[in-house]
């Protein structure tokens, strides 16, 4: 049980304290309701290219990272298509250096031409690094735009090319900062060695006078409904085939997400999983295969990749994998099998939030959500599940009509 | 209510002396040793199984890594697919790693599901059958593993590296072919389990939930195996490479792979300390120099970093970072400058507080909660230190001066005998 304090400031900020005394540290998070979702569509990877820029001088702290080093702390962040998300650790004495670097970043920010010039070739690079220069990376950037036609997901937060990145300018960047970043858009997480009275006063003191901003209302385009499979092929110099399926599923506040998430732990969670012990052990048609859920805050999808084994027909791999999926459609799993993935799933929770940063993140995102204390129940809404709901889940999401398909190939 | 003045920066206090949490240390009366890191609120737990078996001490290639992975691939009473019906169905989790000394099997579990699966963890480490299959599975999914590893820059730079550095007939410098993975056999795997894995050969190490009962419970397991006569363990002297320059062709690539380095002192060198701060300056960390420069001044690079990788008795210095191809000369050239700067030139005093205060708050981040005081405990454990290292480390945190920064830089990385390597 995680015990929160919950408030929220006059200028719409939320925040939210666990107090954790194993620690002598403190973890901040400030994470904002803004990710990659929200980019205009001809201009992707802003909100990514705005987290670098973060840290590039605000309205009265031009250095941002050297008062985290002198407090002996550290910090970083990271984008998604949903969130963007700040944190800095620290020891417990020297949080309002974390309070006051947090709170000046979002009162307003300060950068040079100059910044916003490097920070466009370190994205680039950053971009080349992982997507280009990598075998399959190209993969990854084709996969959103083959399921999602509509919807904003079809970009990743990296972008889905650099183009917005290169051209955006000084005054669109301030656009989107004030249409975004606001204390009203936003959750300050404290976690660690400090009391909720003191937490709390020191938020309000250094957030309290932020003034609120009208935030620009999400009003994104729904994913229509998919009625046909969608199939593609690509090939690229890479050693090995490699197929990746996706499914479109629930957003994460459905009452399906807990059903769904434990759907892609029973086909690829341990050794003893179906995908693991049928098409990598039994059959031999794939070296590695994984699922997951997106877990996107609209609807998002089930992934299925696969490396394919060198000997074996791409095809006849995705047909092994099809036939392990659906097969879970038309039957109800024993409870032994469901049991085996709920442990593994209380065994991964308990140690996910055994670290005071881990929590901060969990809670600042539960909060974001709704309500941080719903954080608590999470176990409870997976061992609701059960074999009967698994099964609908299935027959419901993992149909050939709702699936895209895409498959790399080695240039012979 | 008074107006909050923001351009002044809030107080920061610094502990003088850092309180780092105690490992107890048993030995059980078969030799084998447990570290405990007692500090769970959760009842989950960590116990890593170290043996000291591994590159170093195998006689082909990639043995120790194949018989640490199959070990969970079948035992006298259960084969591979029951091991992991088994592990899975109590909720735990297993990884496996090597290092170059020691091969270690971790389990992550909740407590309660302890007296289930210690004894079929026991089963895999003392009584596996290493099945012929299993290691021809394993041998197709490393090979392709294998092949997609060499697509990358980075990967191809480090390799070169190592064996420019150590030569191959060095367990560190040693390089791996395809046909090395082909070439395994069980025999092997199994000859290498009786030499190695033995309990006076074995450390564990506990941490999170570890209480007397925990305790009981692992010696109920693992008190009671028989010690044997360890093979003597073979010395090996690095055969570094005359060339300063090596490059390596990667048709295609949009960025290069680059990495330099250079033997320097070990952590039992009193100098150390005082010059893993020299490397902070350089490349340590984000305020780094190198990272200022190269990254947020110029804008070549994603990231750069450089590193003292503290093997058991020698440190390799390096510098690595990915870039453009058009941008590989000014790097190197950039590089070089930062590091003769940092030898003429003192470096400022609030520059210096910058990089030995956060070394001080990633010494406490190094221990703080039981996963990770366990795992820096054991890092030192490996090579023969104790906390009094840590007693040397802050004491340079506290007195180094930009004087002595010059000295070591000139010392050690500018007068280093650098190799460097660019592939792309």
């Amino acid at each position: 049980m995680i015990t929160t304090n919950r408030t929220t400031l006059s200028n719409g900020l939320r925040i939210v304290h666990h107090f954790d005394g194993s620690t002598p540290m403190v973890a901040i998070n400030v994470m904002y309701d803004v990710g990659s979702r929200d980019e205009n569509p001809e201009m992707t990877g802003i909100a990514h290219l705005f987290e670098h820029l973060m840290f590039s001088g605000s309205v009265n702290i031009p250095d941002f990272d050297e008062p985290v080093q002198l407090a002996m702390g550290e910090n970083n962040a990271w984008t998604s298509t949903d969130l963007t998300n700040y944190y800095i650790t620290l020891p417990a004495n020297n949080i309002e250096t974390a309070l006051w670097l947090e709170s000046d970043r979002m009162l307003s920010l300060e950068f040079s031409q100059k910044s916003l010039d490097v920070q466009r070739k370190v994205v680039v690079e950053e971009f080349n690094q992982r997507y280009i220069n990598q075998p399959y990376g190209d993969m990854s950037l084709c996969m959103m735009p083959l399921a999602y036609k509509v919807h904003p997901y079809r970009w990743q937060a990296i972008g889905a090319d650099m183009k917005g990145v290169e051209t955006i300018n000084l005054d669109q960047l301030r656009e989107f900062y004030y249409s975004h970043y606001a204390p009203n858009n936003a959750v300050l997480c404290i976690c660690g060695n400090i009391s909720s009275d003191q937490a709390i006063r020191l938020a309000e003191k250094w957030f309290g006078p932020i003034p609120q901003r009208n935030i620009t209302t999400r009003n994104l385009p729904r994913e229509p409904v998919q009625t046909e499979a969608r199939y593609l092929e690509m090939t690229g110099k890479v050693p090995q085939d490699a197929i990746t399926k996706m499914f479109h599923i629930c957003d994460r506040k459905h009452a399906n997400y807990y059903a769904t998430d434990l759907i892609s732990d029973l086909f690829s969670r341990g050794s003893s999983s179906r995908l693991y012990q049928s098409l990598v052990k039994e059959q031999e048609m794939f070296t590695e295969i994984d699922a997951s859920v997106s877990g996107t805050h609209d609807a998002g999808l089930m992934y299925f990749s696969g490396m394919v084994h060198p000997d074996k027909n791409p095809q006849k791999a995705l047909e092994a994998l099809n036939n392990t999926i659906y097969a879970l459609c038309s039957e109800t799993i024993a409870s032994a099998e469901l049991e085996k993935v709920l442990n593994k799933v209380e065994t991964e929770r308990i140690f996910g939030l055994s670290n005071y940063l881990g929590k901060a993140t969990q809670l600042a995102h539960a909060e974001i959500l709704g309500n941080a204390n719903d954080l608590n129940n999470e176990g409870e809404h997976y061992r609701a599940v059960t074999p009967e709901h698994i099964r609908c889940a299935a027959q419901q999401y993992l149909t050939e009509s709702n699936s895209n398909t895409l498959i790399y190939l080695r240039k012979k | 209510m008074n107006t909050l003045n923001r351009s002044q920066k809030p107080l920061v206090s610094i502990p003088t002396k850092l309180n780092l949490p105690k490992a107890k240390v048993r030995l059980l009366n078969n030799q084998t040793r447990i570290h405990i890191f007692d500090d769970g609120t959760e009842e989950v737990v960590r116990i890593d199984f170290v043996f000291g078996a591994s590159t170093w001490h195998q006689s082909q290639l990639l043995v120790a890594r194949s018989t640490l992975r199959l070990l969970r691939e079948g035992t006298q009473t259960f084969d591979s697919q029951s091991l992991a019906e088994k592990l899975d169905g109590y909720g735990a989790y297993i990884s496996s790693g090597n290092s170059h000394h020691t091969s270690t099997f971790t389990l992550y579990c909740l407590n309660r599901y302890l007296p289930e699966l210690l004894p079929v963890v026991c089963e895999i480490l003392y009584q596996p059958t290493f099945p012929a299959d299993e290691l021809e599975n394993l041998k197709t999914r490393w090979i392709e593993e294998y092949k997609t590893e060499s697509e990358k820059v980075r990967i191809l730079a480090s390799r070169a590296l190592n064996k420019a550095i150590f030569g191959i007939h060095h367990p560190y410098g040693v390089q791996i072919c395809e046909d090395d993975f082909k070439h395994l056999e069980t025999r092997m795997l199994k000859d290498f389990h009786n030499k190695w894995y033995h309990p006076n050969n074995l450390n564990i190490y506990v941490s999170g939930y570890a209480n007397e009962a925990t305790i009981a419970e692992i010696e109920k397991h693992f008190g009671y195996q028989i010690p044997s006569v360890l093979p003597e363990i073979k010395q090996y002297t690095p055969e570094t490479a005359t060339k300063t320059r090596i490059n390596i062709e990667k048709k295609g690539a949009v960025q290069a792979g680059i990495r330099t380095g250079a033997l320097t002192i070990s952590r039992h060198h009193p100098d150390f300390p005082a010059l893993s701060v020299v490397n902070m300056l350089l490349g340590g960390y984000f305020g780094s120099r190198l990272m200022k420069n190269i990254r947020e001044d110029k804008g070549y690079t994603y990231g750069i970093s450089s590193g003292i990788i503290p093997y058991k008795e020698t440190g390799l210095w390096t510098i690595q970072t990915e870039a453009s191809a058009d941008y590989v000369e000014n790097v190197l050239e950039e590089i070089n400058k930062e590091i003769v700067t940092l030898c003429n030139e003192p470096v400022a005093l609030s520059e210096l507080e910058a990089a030995t205060r956060y070394m001080s708050g990633e010494l406490l981040r190094s221990f703080d909660g039981p996963f990770a005081a366990a795992e820096s405990y054991r890092a030192l454990y490996e090579q023969n230190l104790d906390f009094a290292y840590y007693d040397r480390v802050l004491n340079e945190l506290q007195t180094i001066s930009p004087d002595r920064i010059a000295d070591l830089a000139t010392k050690y990385l500018k007068n280093a005998k650098q190799i460097t390597i660019v592939a792309g």
